[in-house]
């Protein structure tokens, strides 16, 4: 691994979960607005969280593991936002 | 029947430790502007104030101020919760007194004595010296009196009032475990790995995790008043953040460990948990997302809805986003206590205690100072909550920047030489951001005194009647 590589992998993370929380944003307002544009912004976000994940997990410095864990992150960030709607709403519906 | 306008004697004594927290706001940002100035001209004040001691009264302020303001929020919201006045009232305020003096004393001798011999007299007297927790015994000793006393009367007025509801067990194991960590930080062994050990479980445990309960239970309590969300909707969303933030946060601990000379497994377990811990943050995002849009931004007080809602972002963000960029083994080895650190810290703070306990004063104020049906509005306040949040961002940005540069020469190109080290401090990109972080400290300072001004005057004219 070269010095630089550091760098990219800081900026990955940092890109990594920025965008899954962005996501998470864009699409909670899309579904609550029933903006179809908006859900669909959300998935630049999810797609460019794919994108920073896949670059840590084939950075050769991670060990299987730590791949793992990323992988699993991944699929947890593109599931959160649509199962925290689902548990949030569903709190909600007792303040019906 | 009460008024709404009845404040019971303990609600009274809310403001007093909001007060104290909010003067001790301003000596935090003092102290953080004299520090910024000295990365920039490090002579000034050089043998007067030294950086170390500087740095050491920005922290400890922060701390002590963040802790008074949820003492207020607790002496605040427990009457209203439990519908009687504290147990204990005369030992509250006996406490508070206690409390001013001890920060008065404490302040004083890191001013004027600053350092002593390392001996037992340091110590107790002048600085135990521990990284973020330097008061000396003596003040330890006083923290864990004050919250024994505080833990009486919250678990005594609910004995008293029978009132055993969901929120109030979560504060009262809360208090216990707030107790309890912050002794693990009075420990004393001259293996510095096995003194960092424990250490950490102040800092960590007690900061990010006993803290964040604390802010989960005002958080729900401020739902509640601002936004009237029924109480079984706030409950099931603490108990649902508490497994989240402990599930996640608890072993998170061991992020802290990898270079402190702990065991190796450390580094997977520090790393696997604190992998997941912005996991719960982005749910939090969710739920903001939703509450906001739900009630169509539509509240009977303004600035505590927004602080609130930025609150569940700037959690997010600072502890969440960057957080993670630097909390991998891999990743760490490099970046570990370079100026990403800072930046980390100082908004991962803001975002998820300095935003409630601002959200929490003004909904306080709301009660004191508008009758019922009236909603909690003004200009100024816009103007601190944007400028707040612009500045700290400016803060953290620099300081982001200063620290990409250090891990990348100083560390992953220079190998930690000193000579890497000298090379990196001098590199455009560290210093250039050293001033543009002094340039928006200050306008976080003036930020804080358009918040206090406005906190002295919201309300007092009604904006919508």
């Amino acid at each position: 691994m070269n010095a630089e590589t550091i760098l990219k992998m800081l900026i990955a993370g940092f890109s990594f979960t920025l965008s899954a929380g962005l996501y998470a944003f864009f699409y909670a307002l899309g579904r609550l607005s029933n903006s179809f544009l908006l859900e669909l912004f959300s998935f630049v976000f999810a797609f460019l969280m794919i994108l920073s994940g896949f670059f840590l997990v084939v950075c050769p410095v991670f060990t299987l593991f730590w791949k793992l864990l990323l992988v699993f992150s991944i699929f947890a960030y593109l599931i959160i936002p649509k199962g925290m709607l689902w548990i949030v709403k569903k709190l909600h519906q007792k303040e019906k | 029947m009460k008024n709404k306008n009845f404040l019971y004697e303990s609600q009274k004594l809310a403001f007093w430790y909001w007060t104290l927290a909010l003067i001790l706001f301003g000596f935090q940002l003092v102290f953080g502007l004299i520090i910024a100035y000295q990365y920039i001209q490090p002579e000034f004040l050089h043998k007067i104030l030294n950086f170390s001691i500087g740095r050491l009264l920005h922290l400890n302020a922060m701390i002590l101020w963040l802790l008074f303001g949820f003492i207020g929020g607790i002496y605040w919201f427990l009457p209203m919760e439990t519908e009687r006045e504290i147990v204990g009232l005369f030992w509250a305020k006996v406490a508070f007194g206690l409390i001013a003096v001890a920060v008065g004393i404490v302040v004083a001798v890191f001013l004027l004595v600053q350092i002593g011999k390392a001996d037992w007299v340091t110590l107790w007297f002048i600085t135990e010296g521990r990284e973020y927790i330097e008061a000396p015994r003596w003040a330890d000793i006083g923290i864990v009196a004050v919250f024994s006393i505080i833990f009486f009367n919250v678990f005594a007025t609910i004995w008293k009032a029978k009132k055993l509801k969901g929120i109030l067990w979560v504060l009262v194991i809360d208090l216990l475990a707030i107790i309890g960590f912050y002794i693990a930080g009075m420990f004393f062994t001259p293996n510095i790995s096995v003194d960092q050990f424990w250490w950490w479980w102040v800092v960590h445990l007690w900061v990010e995790a006993t803290w964040e309960v604390l802010v989960g239970v005002l958080v729900a309590w401020i739902l509640m008043s601002v936004l009237g969300t029924p109480r079984k909707i706030v409950e099931g969303w603490l108990y649902l953040e508490v497994f989240l933030v402990f599930g996640t946060g608890i072993l998170g601990l061991g992020h802290h460990y990898f270079w402190i000379g702990a065991p190796e497994y450390w580094l997977g377990i520090g790393g696997f948990f604190s992998a997941l811990e912005p996991l719960p943050l982005v749910a939090m995002v969710v739920h903001a997302v939703y509450d906001a849009g739900v009630h169509r931004l539509k509240t009977v007080n303004k600035p505590a809805f927004f602080w609130i809602v930025f609150q569940s972002f700037g959690n997010f963000v600072g502890a969440g986003v960057w957080g993670f960029m630097h909390t991998l083994p891999q990743i760490n080895l490099y970046s570990h206590g370079t100026q990403i650190t800072a930046a980390h810290g100082h908004l991962a703070f803001f975002g998820a205690y300095v935003a409630t306990n601002i959200a929490m004063i003004y909904t306080a104020l709301q009660k004191v100072r508008l009758n019922e049906g009236q909603i909690l509005d003004g200009g100024l306040w816009k103007w601190a909550f944007v400028s707040l949040i612009i500045s700290i961002f400016g803060i953290t940005a620099p300081l982001t920047v200063a620290g990409f540069a250090q891990t990348f020469i100083e560390r992953a190109v220079g190998g930690s030489s000193w000579q890497a080290y000298i090379n990196g401090q001098l590199h455009p990109w560290v210093k250039e951001s050293m001033v543009w972080r002094f340039g928006f400290g200050i306008m976080f300072f003036i930020s804080y005194l358009l918040l206090v001004i406005d906190l002295l005057k919201i309300g007092k004219k009604p904006a919508i009647a």
